[in-house]
Formats: C-alpha cells, structure tokens, sequence
C-alpha cells in the first residue's frame, strides 16, 4: 500500500475550517464591529471549526488512513489540537483587549448559566492541553487518560457549538442555524461512531488468544485465531488495534504490528515488547483470552515493485519487518534485501535465531549492531550512527526502497542519512511506535 | 521525515487560519462588507 498525496486531503481540511467563517459572510449581515472585535470572532469560528475536525482526524478512516498513515494523522491531530486551542482561547482574549465590555460574558452576575458554561469551556480546553502533554509526568494511567480526553472533547464541542448559537450575532436565519447544529451533531456522531460502533462491529469478528509465546528481550508473542469468520488480510508491514478481554469497549486499545506472516491469515501473531506501562503484563495473558482487531492500518510495507530493500530496525522496532521477510520467505521473494538492526546485547535480540535461518532461504544481508557485544563479537558495536549508515547502504542509484522502524532517535539519525545520500522521500517508509 | 511535514503543514495551516481570520475582521470591521 503505497501512501498518496496529502495535498487534496490538507486542502479539504483548510476548506472546512474556512466554512464557518464564508458562511458568515453570507447575507444578511449585521452591523461590522471595528476589526479587532471581528478578528476576535474569526479566531472563534476557526477554533471551532478545527475542534470540530479534530474528530474526523482520529475516526480512523480507512481510505484517509491508507493514503497518509494512521501515525501521520495522529501527529496531525496533535498539532492540530494545540492550534485549535489556541485559536479558541485567543477568541475571548482578543475580544476583551478590543472591547472590555464583554466580560459580561463570563459575569455570573448578568448570567450564571451562561458565565459557569463558559468557565467550563475554557478550562476544558486547558485541561484537554494539560492532560495530553502531561499524561505520563502526571502518571495518568492511559485508559483514564482517553477517558477524560473524550468526555472533555465532547464538552468543548458542545458548549463551543451551543455558545455560537446562543450568541446568534451571524446566525440569526434559521438555515444558518441548521448547518451549526449539523456540524455539531456530525463532529459528536463521529465520536460516538469510534467509540460506540465500531467497538460493536468488532464485536462480530472476535479472535481469540491461542498462545502466547516468549520471546528474546522480554517480548512476547501472542497469536490470535478467527473465531468463525475467515480471519484478516494484511499486508506485512501493518498493525492492528488490538483490545484484549470480554469487551471490544475496554479503554485499553493499542496499536500493535503484525509479527506473523501475511500469508497466514488464520492465525495471526503481534510480538509486544513487555515495558513498564499497559505491556507489562502481556506474557500473564492466557490462551483462550477473548481478543478483538480493529485494522489493518499502516503504509509501512515492502512495494512489491521496489528492486530491492534497506530495512533498518532498532529494538522491537524489528516486528513489522520480521512480518515482511516472514512473508518474502513464504512468497520465495528473491529481491535483495538489507537488514541493518540495533538491540543492546544478542542475549535479547528478537527474532536473532529465525532471521538467521532467514538468510539461508533469502537474499537477505543481516548487519547487527549491539550496544553490549558478546565475547568474539567483531561487527560494529554501539548505536546505529550516520557514519555507520554511510558505510554500510548500498549506493543510492541501486534505486532500493527503506523502511526504518524504531526508537525515535535512531529514526531520526537514518532518515536524515538516507536523505543526504539521495534517496528520495518516495522510497522511504517510517514507522513510529509512539504513536499513543 | 513524516512527522516534521506534519508538524510544518500544521504552522503553514495555523498561519492561513490568522491571516483568513484577518481577512474576515478587515472585510467585516473596515470595509463595511
């Protein structure tokens, strides 16, 4: 799956942030209020209006998802977060550095409900900021966390909506106020469609937990079978949402990558790399543990019309593409492939003995590089640098493909190497893991 | 490589909404659209 162009998609979006404020424009207007009041008021609509989005960015939708990568979307919604909140809470700034008299507003005295409610959306939008950048500082637990950060998105885009309608200043005709409360209704309809529905559709299609296997460096692998249904197409590369337990409704969904072969669809495995937070109980999980899948996600595949391939892999960042030459095996895909792969010690390097096995089945080239060499080791040793990179790419008019999966540092260092030495931004795919 | 593009697009967007929210202030409050 190859990703597309973000341009039609970052156009839609700033044609739909811009709706609210051309449709102020339309007549009958009332009286102008000096610019800075206006000015004011457009920061409002645009707040609003990206708020509103916010929900459309995270619903998950395939197609969009497909052409951008579901971990671009999440950094989109992120950013995007902050500006819209910062659009929203400058609304009220401006308007009373323009004209103080609208500190009536937030005065319980002229009214209670209406200053409480406004109160309320504003420390919303700090809370929603706060809590997301502080999560971890504050050890929110990640459950509670997207809890609250649904309830508080709903209550901004509530009140915010609610606020515009009550003010009226320019949607006093009723097919004006028809389409607010439509892009309300559709931003919360997409809430309770991610949150409400498609937990209910996955419902339908459970799997459950066969095995669950130990693997080197504290990594598990859990294998999961269709219950009554064909199972699920990937391609090897991508990830699901797994949520383990009775309910598709459990808080604790996460995305993991397929460790498993594509072309084994009936019995499909994620190697989850047990850390101190949600992971850390995964080898507890027993066989049998009702599990559900929501996906597959993810642009994070081998071409089948690249000539050959550079993976670069640091830690458990090796899972997608231990998928990827597990089904090259299965494919008897001959293209030549290079694996450059960073873990601290060979003790827990995932996967060390199949990818071994692998070189005898495929052109495959394996460089480890470890952070604690074993005795009689001889290869390269530390972390994966640039000028280990630069030594051992093949020359970039060999056209190959790169994919980098890893820890953010180690990505960062390879994406700017593979940039430097000519390849272009085409054949390159990365996968970051802290998506959420 | 992805993630700044993201990070880029969301200034170069944020700075359009500002300079569109202007637009909308100066037509509004100056013009007498």
């Amino acid at each position: 799956m190859r990703r597309g162009s973000a341009v039609p998609w970052v156009a839609a979006y700033a044609g739909l942030v811009a709706l609210p404020l051309l449709l102020a424009l339309v007549r009958p207007l009332p009286p102008g209020r000096g610019f800075l009041v206006e000015f004011g008021v457009g920061l409002g609509f645009v707040g609003l209006a990206m708020l509103w989005l916010q929900f459309a960015l995270t619903a998950r939708f395939r197609n969009v998802a497909a052409s951008l990568g579901l971990d671009t979307m999440l950094q989109f919604h992120g950013q995007a977060g902050v500006v819209a909140i910062a659009f929203a809470l400058a609304h009220p700034v401006v308007l009373l550095a323009s004209e103080p008299a609208f500190v009536e507003f937030l005065d319980p005295r002229v009214s209670a409900a209406r200053a409480l409610a406004l109160i309320a959306l504003i420390g919303a939008l700090l809370l929603l900021a706060l809590l997301t950048f502080k999560r971890r500082p504050l050890g929110i637990p990640y459950e509670w966390w997207r809890l609250t950060h649904a309830v508080l998105a709903f209550g901004v885009v509530f009140l915010g909506t609610v606020h515009v309608l009550r003010v009226g200043y320019y949607i006093s005709v009723p097919w004006k106020q028809a389409l607010w409360v439509a892009a309300g209704l559709a931003a919360v309809g997409l809430l309770v469609h991610t949150r409400v529905v498609r937990p209910q559709l996955l419902r339908r299609r459970p799997y459950r937990v066969s095995s669950v296997t130990a693997e080197r460096g504290n990594a598990w692998t859990v294998a999961l079978e269709p219950v009554d249904h064909e199972g699920m197409t990937f391609t090897a590369g991508q990830f699901v949402w797994l949520t383990l337990g009775d309910s598709p409704y459990s808080l604790q969904q996460h995305p993991f990558s397929f460790s498993s072969s594509a072309r084994d669809s009936g019995r499909l495995g994620v190697t989850i790399k047990a850390l101190g937070d949600y992971t850390a109980s995964v080898g507890e999980v027993q066989p049998g543990t009702n599990a559900y899948l929501e996906g597959p996600y993810g642009a994070f595949t081998f071409p089948s019309d690249a000539p050959s391939g550079v993976f670069i892999a640091g830690g458990v960042g090796i899972t997608p593409i231990m998928s990827i030459l597990r089904t090259m095996r299965d494919d008897d895909d001959r293209r030549p492939v290079t694996l450059i792969y960073g873990t601290s010690e060979l003790q827990r390097t995932l996967f060390a003995d199949e990818i071994a096995t692998l070189r005898a089945t495929l052109r495959l080239d394996v460089l480890h590089v470890f952070e604690r060499p074993h005795a009689g080791w001889d290869g390269p040793t530390g972390w994966i640098t640039r000028e280990l990179l630069e030594r051992a790419l093949p020359p970039a008019d060999s056209d190959y493909h790169a994919l980098i999966c890893g820890p953010d540092p180690m990505m960062d260092i390879a994406e700017a190497t593979l940039r430097r030495n000519g390849v272009p931004l085409s054949r390159m795919r990365s996968e970051r893991f802290n998506i959420v | 490589m992805r993630h700044v593009h993201a990070r880029r697009t969301v200034l170069a967007l944020a700075a359009a909404f500002v300079l569109l929210a202007a637009l909308f202030a100066w037509l509004r409050g100056s013009t007498g659209f």
